[in-house]
């Protein structure tokens, strides 16, 4: 039987972090820790993080993205050209400092499964997690981009749904709208 | 033709996730927050110091590029640190100053602008998180707009 939804298994998981920053890179060691990864991995880098990848099994990554280089979003293309369908549908949550909506799209379209803004918090981590392993997202392999299916954003599947619009509330916020917001963007799906 | 192809099938992480055992996730929560209130002693004092740099940078005359990156680097660090519940509205300066030291905004950077950044970084710090500071937060938003 499966572990309920407010219920994670990450025993036998091992995470990837990747940041240059090692105060950043210990403060995603730490909620790691506490939510229970069976393995936890760290790199500085992204020339780091592919010799990781290439050298063991890494079941999902966590990954900084700075402008101006944004190594997450290079690393992110890298593993999603991986020849195996396995290694290249690892899961990738990007970390990021920017919320503009040119550093999302670029985000997004290297493929990774989410994109959290920071400063990261423990509960919108260990959310993307659970929808990360809740639900199935069809993954897309084309010569123009290689990923999660973009247009399945939203969590479905076994998650809650999202609350409906009544009547008299603001209009929802549209992916556009969405992407110029702090508290939207904090999980936006890629 | 374009060729698309679609793969319908679990990740490890979800094969594993799913398996009975492991963790509430209000209990991995509650932990991961102790865990950082634990350190929150500590990376209030390295934010401290890295608004301290910032003082430093706000005196130089004329910033070199390196200068303008490593102030965007200080940028980062402070909001690296800051803690998603309690300094929301120095998360959200420090990413400001972040975007407007990247150069990325439609103005051109200069250090008089840097400095507003800077100064209202410190009051915001030593204020904490409050309703005034929202008009000041606008102020910074169309610096980088």
């Amino acid at each position: 039987m499966a572990a309920p939804l407010e219920q994670i298994n990450l025993g036998k998981v091992t995470v990837l972090i990747v940041d240059n920053n090692h105060r950043a890179r210990r403060i995603l060691e730490d909620i790691a820790t506490c939510v229970g990864f069976g393995g936890i991995v760290t790199a500085a880098s992204a020339i780091d993080a592919k010799q990781v990848l290439c050298a063991q099994r890494i079941d999902l990554v966590l990954t900084d993205a700075r402008p101006p280089a944004y190594d997450g979003y290079e690393l992110t293309r890298w593993i999603r050209a991986r020849p195996l369908d396995l290694d290249r549908m690892v899961p990738v949550v990007a970390v990021s400092p920017s919320v503009r909506r040119n550093d999302l799209r670029l985000g997004r379209d290297s493929g990774v499964d989410y994109i959290l803004s920071k400063p990261i918090s423990p509960s919108v981590l260990l959310t993307r997690l659970q929808w990360l392993t809740h639900r199935d997202r069809p993954f897309v392999v084309s010569r123009a981009y290689t990923g999660p299916d973009r247009r399945s954003a939203l969590p479905v599947s076994n998650c809650r749904p999202l609350p409906r619009r009544r009547a008299g509330d603001r209009p929802s916020l549209t992916r556009s709208s969405a992407l110029n917001s702090d508290k939207a963007i904090a999980g936006t799906p890629a | 033709m374009t060729s698309v192809r679609i793969i319908q099938a679990q990740t490890r992480l979800a094969r594993a996730a799913r398996e009975p055992g492991g963790i509430l996730l209000s209990v991995a929560i509650g932990r991961a927050r102790a865990l950082l209130d634990a350190r929150r002693a500590d990376d209030d004092l390295i934010i401290d110091a890295l608004l301290g740099s910032l003082r430093g940078w706000a005196d130089l005359q004329t910033p070199a590029e390196e200068d303008w990156r490593s102030l965007q680097r200080s940028a980062m660090a402070i909001l690296d640190l800051c803690s998603p519940v309690r300094d929301g509205d120095l998360a959200m300066a420090s990413r400001l100053l972040c975007a407007y030291a990247s150069g990325d905004g439609r103005r051109a950077i200069e250090p008089e602008g840097a400095r507003v950044f800077i100064d209202a970084l410190g009051a915001i710090a030593t204020l904490g998180s409050k309703p005034q500071n929202a008009s000041l937060l606008l102020g910074l938003s169309a610096l980088v707009q």
